[in-house]
C-alpha cells in the first residue's frame, strides 16, 4: 500500500488531522527494540514447547500469537508492563481428560524448567511468564475444537472448571479482513510473530484501535471500569466501513458504537460484543458481573464521540483537545511537525498561498524569503 | 498586494502611508487571523494581529518576537528595506509567525528560532 509520508506542509484540514493521527500512532507504537525482544522471547518459549521431550510434543502443538501483536494494534502501556499473548493449541482428546489438566500440565512444565521457574504464574486461563523488564507473556493452552471445526478451540478456565469456546485465529482473520480494502496488499500472517509494521503502513482500522485503546488508558481512572481491549477492537472492527482516512474511520466507528448502545438501551439491554468468528463467545459478558463498568463505558464512549466530532469540525482548541484525549504524545508530534517546517524554511523550500497558507514551492505562490524573528532588544 | 492576496484591502492616508487589512490562515486547521499592516515611508511596516486576540500561556505576558506595543517582529533590521515588496516579505513572514505562534500556544515551545533564544517565551522544546 502507499505508505503515508510525513507531510511538511499540509493540503487540507482532514489531511492535516490524518497526518497528526498517524504520527500519534507512531509515538504509541512499541519501540522496535521492545517489539523485537518480545519476538525473540516468544521464539525461545516456542522452542521449549515444541521440544521432543515436551509433554505436548505428540499432540501436534501449534503456537501462534493472538492479541494486539497479532492484530498490529499494540500500544506502549501508559504505565506498567506490556505483554505478548499467544496460544498453544493441541490436537488432543480433551473429552477424556479433566478440564484443567492441560492448563496445569503447561504450568508444571514451565515450573520445572530452570530458566522459567521463577517467572511462571498460573492465571485463570493462561500461564504467565513475567520478565524482569516490564514485559510478560501469556500462554493460552487450548484444544482443537473438533466438533465446532475450523479454527475454533476449547480453553480451560479455572474459575468455571470447564472448557470454554474461543477462536482467536478466526478473530485475527476477521479483523484483517475488516481492516483491508480490496486495493491493499495482504499483511503477513502470524506465526511466528509478524514483523512490526511502521505506523505509516498501518491500516486506518488498526490506527483507530490504537487510538481507542489509548483513550481508554487515559480516560478511565479505575481500571476495573475500563472496557477491555478485545471489546474495543471488536466494536471498531464491526463498525469500520473501509474509510481510508483515519479521522473518518474513527468518526464512523464511534457513531456506530453509540448507535448500537442507543438501540440496546431502548430495549433495556446491554450491547453484545460477540466474537465474529465464534458467536458463542461474547466479549461483553464481563459487564454482566460489573454493571458499573458498562455504565462507565457508555458514558465514556458517548463523550468521546462528542469530543471527537468537535475535533473533526476544527477550531483553535482542537489540538489541546487531542492532547486531552490521547496524551502527551500529541504535544511531541506537534513540536516535531513545527521542527520539520522550520527545517524546510531554513532550506528555502516554503511558500505561501494567496490565503497565507504555508506550503511548498510552486507557481503562483509567494516564496518565503529567509528571515529572523526578532523583537525588542 | 491584492494580486497576491485578493482578500487584502487597503486604505491610504496622506499619500506616504498605506494600511492593509487582510486575513491569513497559516495551516489548514489554523484559525484565520485578521492582520493589519501599516507602512509609512521611511519606517518599517508595522504588523498587528487584530483578531482573534493573541493569547499567552502560563505567566508569560507576551508572545515570542513581538514588540512592547504588541506588534509582531518578523525580521531583523538588515533583512528588510524599502526596495522590498511588503507582499513578498512581510506577509509570508507573518504567516510563518502565526504558524509558530499556534504551535507555541499548543505546546509551549517556539520552534521558529529567532533572536534571544534563551528568553523564557522563546524556548524551543527539548524533544
Amino acid at each position: 500500500m502507499a505508505t503515508m509520508e510525513k507531510a511538511v506542509w499540509l493540503q487540507d484540514g482532514k489531511g492535516e488531522l490524518d497526518g497528526l493521527l498517524m504520527e500519534i500512532c507512531e509515538e504509541l507504537q512499541l519501540s522496535r527494540a521492545r517489539y523485537d525482544l518480545a519476538a525473540q522471547r516468544y521464539g525461545s518459549v516456542n522452542e521449549l514447547l515444541e521440544h521432543p521431550r515436551s509433554p505436548f510434543h505428540s499432540f501436534r502443538p501449534r503456537i501462534y500469537p493472538q492479541g494486539s501483536m497479532a492484530l498490529g494494534t499494540t500500544n506502549k502501556p501508559v504505565d506498567g508492563p506490556h505483554d505478548l499473548d499467544f496460544v498453544l493449541q493441541l490436537d488432543a482428546p480433551y473429552w477424556h481428560w479433566k478440564p484443567l489438566a492441560l492448563l496445569l500440565a503447561l504450568y508444571e512444565y514451565l515450573k520445572s524448567n530452570e530458566k522459567y521457574r521463577e517467572m511462571t504464574t498460573l492465571k485463570n486461563r493462561v500461564v504467565r511468564l513475567t520478565y524482569a523488564d516490564d514485559f510478560y507473556m501469556d500462554i493460552l493452552p487450548a484444544y482443537t475444537d473438533v466438533i465446532s471445526g475450523g479454527t475454533c478451540i476449547l480453553v480451560p478456565d479455572r474459575e468455571l472448571v470447564a472448557l470454554c469456546h474461543s477462536n482467536p485465529e478466526g478473530y485475527i482473520d476477521w479483523f484483517r479482513s475488516r481492516a483491508l480494502s480490496v486495493r491493499r496488499l495482504l499483511m503477513e500472517k502470524a506465526k511466528p510473530v509478524p514483523p512490526q509494521q511502521e505506523a505509516a503502513e498501518k491500516e486506518p482500522l488498526q490506527r483507530g484501535v490504537q487510538l481507542l485503546k489509548r483513550w481508554r488508558d487515559l480516560a478511565f481512572e479505575r481500571e476495573e471500569l475500563a472496557p477491555i481491549s478485545v471489546v474495543l477492537t471488536t466494536l471498531a472492527g464491526m463498525h469500520y466501513r473501509g474509510e481510508e482516512s483515519s479521522s473518518e474511520a474513527l468518526s464512523t466507528i464511534l457513531a456506530g458504537i453509540v448507535s448500537t448502545i442507543d438501540s440496546a438501551d431502548l430495549n433495556g439491554q446491554r450491547i453484545e460484543v460477540r466474537n465474529p468468528s465464534n458467536l458463542l463467545e461474547d466479549f461483553g459478558e464481563r459487564w454482566d458481573a460489573k454493571p458499573a463498568a458498562y455504565i462507565a463505558f457508555k458514558q465514556g464512549i458517548r463523550k468521546l464521540q462528542k469530543d471527537w466530532s468537535a475535533i473533526v469540525i476544527g477550531g483553535r482548541d482542537t489540538n489541546k483537545e487531542l492532547e486531552r484525549l490521547f496524551g502527551e504524545y500529541v504535544r511531541k508530534v506537534l513540536v516535531k511537525r513545527a521542527q520539520r517546517l522550520q527545517e524546510a524554511r531554513k532550506a528555502g523550500q516554503l511558500a505561501v498561498t494567496s490565503a497565507g497558507m504555508i506550503t511548498g514551492l510552486g507557481s503562483g505562490l509567494t516564496r518565503i524569503p529567509q528571515n529572523t524573528f526578532h523583537g525588542d532588544d | 498586494m491584492r494580486a497576491r492576496y485578493p482578500q487584502f484591502r487597503s486604505s491610504t492616508n496622506h499619500g506616504t502611508r498605506i494600511v492593509w487589512y487582510g486575513t491569513l490562515q497559516p495551516a489548514p486547521r489554523s484559525q484565520a487571523y485578521e492582520v493589519r499592516i501599516s507602512y509609512e515611508v521611511p519606517f518599517r511596516p508595522v504588523v498587528r494581529v487584530l483578531s482573534p486576540k493573541l493569547q499567552t500561556w502560563g505567566n508569560l505576558r507576551k508572545q515570542p518576537h513581538t514588540f512592547q506595543d504588541g506588534s509582531l517582529c518578523v525580521h531583523q533590521t538588515h533583512e528588510w528595506n524599502g526596495n522590498k515588496l511588503v507582499a513578498a516579505t512581510i506577509v509570508p513572514w507573518t504567516s510563518l509567525w502565526l504558524f509558530f505562534y499556534e504551535t507555541w500556544l499548543d505546546t509551549g515551545a517556539w520552534e521558529g528560532e529567532g533572536t534571544h533564544p534563551s528568553a523564557p517565551e522563546h524556548r524551543s522544546a527539548a524533544v
